[in-house]
């Protein structure tokens, strides 16, 4: 039951974590092909 | 378990896109454009220079529901870019862009239209063809099942594809409608900065798509590799 949640954890976190990296390479990448915004 | 890992992140990435696009929008809504041009006069202007006065322009209700139908040659614009802010200028410049694309039979506007509809059907019956066939082979003997599941992928990759062959589509249209503006002097400096918050955003929303379909795809793949591997 432990290791269960752990792992569930943990698949939260990376998760979690690739969901931020993805997030950032989509708008670096949209940025950079049309330019960038005003922030 | 293992779906979370492909489901999560592309979902949360799609619900961010959908996020900072309805904001910009609702932001540069609120900011007049400086020569006080509603979104009919920006198409007005834009249509006539740029050689698309064929184009018809009609109404559609909902927010962001702006579109151009190359079928019919009409561009239908939402309440919101009717006002004469600087969001309804972007998007009525952007989806100029698509009739520009149209008139000069951009190629991956062709691509796009030639796979719509096996695109359509590998959306619908992809995944549900990769269940069926899951089911059976968990349920039976013999390869049908794994075969049938196969069969969903690859139909489901058609649709996959149109997701990324809208990339392009939509990247060049928003190009096309800064190029646009600055060309007819519709925009200050500032504004086309402002005008690409908006686009920018807008272009999000797309490559969390195709994330998010290709995400989905590979999910399946994993899986029959997985189901493969067990069978032998």
């Amino acid at each position: 039951m432990e290791e269960d949640l752990r792992r569930r954890l943990v698949y939260g976190i990376i998760s979690l974590i690739l969901t931020s990296l993805a997030a950032w390479l989509a708008t670096y990448l949209t940025n950079k092909i049309l330019g960038e915004p005003e922030e | 378990m293992l779906y979370l890992l492909f489901a999560v992140p592309p979902m949360l990435l799609a619900l961010y896109a959908q996020w900072r696009v309805q904001s910009a929008f609702r932001q540069y809504s609120q900011v007049p454009n400086a020569q006080r041009l509603n979104g009919f006069d920006v198409a007005r202007i834009l249509m006539r220079n740029e050689g698309l006065e064929y184009v018809q322009v009609e109404s559609i209700p909902g927010e962001l529901t702006d579109h151009y139908d190359p079928r019919g040659k009409v561009m239908r614009l939402s309440q919101g870019s009717q006002a004469p802010s600087v969001a309804a200028m972007a998007i009525v410049a952007h989806e100029l862009g698509h009739a520009a694309q149209d008139k000069q039979d951009y190629v991956w506007l062709r691509a796009r239209a030639g796979i719509v509809g096996i695109a359509n059907i590998g959306s619908q019956l992809g995944s549900i063809l990769f269940f069926i066939g899951l089911m059976l082979a968990a349920f039976s003997r013999g390869p049908m099942g794994l075969q049938i599941a196969w069969a969903g992928v690859i139909l489901f990759s058609a649709a996959v594809a149109f997701t990324l062959v809208t990339l392009p589509v939509e990247f060049n249209a928003s190009a096309r409608a800064r190029e646009m503006l600055v060309r007819n002097g519709l925009v200050t400096q500032q504004e086309l900065g402002q005008v690409g918050s908006v686009l920018n955003a807008a272009a999000l929303t797309y490559v969390a798509a195709a994330a998010q379909a290709v995400s989905q795809l590979l999910y399946f793949i994993f899986v029959l590799i997985g189901a493969n591997r067990s069978d032998d």
